[in-house]
């Protein structure tokens, strides 16, 4: 079976008409489900959370049959994504999309774990120190996107399980938790 | 009379003028007589043209089938110089096309026999106007000839695919049946590694390869092949899409089409 990093690669990842956007509907609608799934778990495991449309993206290509998927099936498939609420455009050319392999809300979830795991229930962090402090190693959390950390702890704070407030520091932000 | 020095040349000159002159005017003569001969004609034909036109306005007052005979003849026959028929083409009744869509029936027989029971109009207007030589028919005049075919009976049809390219076939051809074709075609070891091209599809099902095009595009839209596109060109694969489970996509079952394919790709 062919890895693409540490990911497994199915045995369709080698059938051209996968790189193709097909056009009879109930096909399209397969190959469709098949490349959101794909990208979801390749960039759960490979922790990538922003594909950049115009960059090369491992999964969009296959050097050994020799395929590449276009722009356009590349905006389709990730547009099917972020109609389903797993990914979001970052701007308006759709040239880059934010995904949402955990949703928001898992995201929270997973904080307030992490809260609970260590103990912090009372205490203050700055947002970068749960991306990246001692605590966050081995955890999910440990180098998340900080556009998806910043919604999951408004989200947080919008259910009153904390408060985000401007640090000392001129550039980042601190959290109190009152869980 | 002088006829020498230059008197004597400009002299020749003047009668050489004169005497052009005197011919160009006796060509024009023989033009002029033409033309008005042709006159003549021309209101000859729209006499003729209105009486049939009358003629077929009240077929009720008592024509006989001589006078019919007649008139039909009359109509083939100004057809034949040039002569838009009286009775307008886009009736069906027109004789005109009846005969057309006949003779084209009798015509198509061996094309399309050619061709593998499958030819494209636009080939069959080139080989039937290549075979009349003269009297040739026009694209509308071809089109509906074949739409006649609808009303009587006869073993060949014209049919439309999605993609707008019109083609005759014989009335027992079957789809189906050229599905299957495909399908073993695209299932061979070859197939599965690389897929097949409109001109594979051709040499195998004895077609032209725009027809072959044709029924590999009806058979991606019924879901047997799908297609590959790329800097190598269009081809089309067996659909492996619904092999491929949808809660497992590792999942190869043993002895499918899938597991064939997984085969034959490793062999490469």
């Amino acid at each position: 079976m062919q890895m693409l990093g540490e990911f497994k690669l199915p045995h369709f990842f080698n059938y051209p008409p996968y790189f193709t956007l097909q056009p009879v509907r109930d096909t399209r609608e397969k190959q469709i489900q098949l490349w959101k799934e794909l990208i979801l778990d390749y960039c759960r495991t490979q922790k990538v959370f922003v594909i950049g449309l115009d960059e090369d993206f491992q999964l969009f290509s296959n050097p050994a049959i020799e395929r590449s998927l276009s722009h356009e099936s590349r905006e389709a498939f990730l547009s099917a994504l972020v109609l389903e609420g797993r990914a979001e455009w970052l701007d308006k050319g759709h040239r880059k999309c934010l995904i949402l392999w955990h949703r928001i809300q898992d995201w929270a979830d997973l904080i307030l774990r992490f809260v609970k795991e260590n103990g912090l229930e009372d205490s203050v962090m700055t947002v970068e120190e749960i991306r990246s402090g001692v605590e966050s190693r081995g955890t999910e959390l440990h180098g998340v996107d900080r556009t998806i950390l910043m919604r999951a702890l408004k989200l947080l704070e919008h259910k009153g399980k904390l408060a985000i407030f401007k640090g000392t520091s001129a550039d980042d932000e601190g959290v109190k938790f009152s869980i | 009379m002088p006829v020498v020095g230059v008197s004597g040349i400009l002299r020749k000159e003047q009668e050489m003028w004169e005497s052009t002159d005197k011919s160009l005017q006796d060509a024009f003569q023989d033009l002029n007589a033409l033309m008005s001969k042709a006159k003549e004609m021309v209101v000859l034909a729209e006499r003729m043209r209105l009486k049939l036109l009358s003629g077929s306005n009240n077929q009720t007052s008592g024509t006989n089938d001589e006078d019919m005979g007649t008139k039909e003849e009359m109509q083939d026959w100004l057809l034949s110089v040039g002569i838009a028929s009286p009775v307008t083409k886009e009736s069906a009744g027109a004789l005109y096309h009846q005969q057309l869509s006949r003779q084209l029936a009798d015509f198509v027989k061996k094309p399309l026999e050619m061709a593998g029971g499958m030819i494209n109009l636009i080939d069959i207007y080139c080989l039937f106007n290549r075979a009349r030589g003269t009297e040739l028919i026009s694209p509308d005049d071809l089109r509906q000839a074949c739409s006649l075919w609808e009303k009587f009976d006869t073993p060949v049809m014209l049919r439309k695919f999605d993609s707008g390219v019109m083609v005759i076939q014989n009335k027992t051809h079957s789809d189906d049946e050229v599905f299957s074709r495909i399908r073993s075609l695209v299932s061979k070891p070859d197939a599965l590694r690389t897929g097949i091209s409109a001109s594979d599809a051709a040499m195998t099902l004895g077609v032209a390869p725009a027809m072959a095009k044709e029924h590999l595009l009806a058979a991606e839209g019924k879901g047997l092949v799908c297609r590959d596109v790329s800097p190598d060109g269009f081809r089309f694969h067996i659909n492996l899409f619904p092999e491929i489970s949808p809660d497992d996509r590792y999942l190869v079952k043993d002895h499918g089409i899938y597991s064939m394919w997984i085969s034959a790709i490793s062999s490469s």
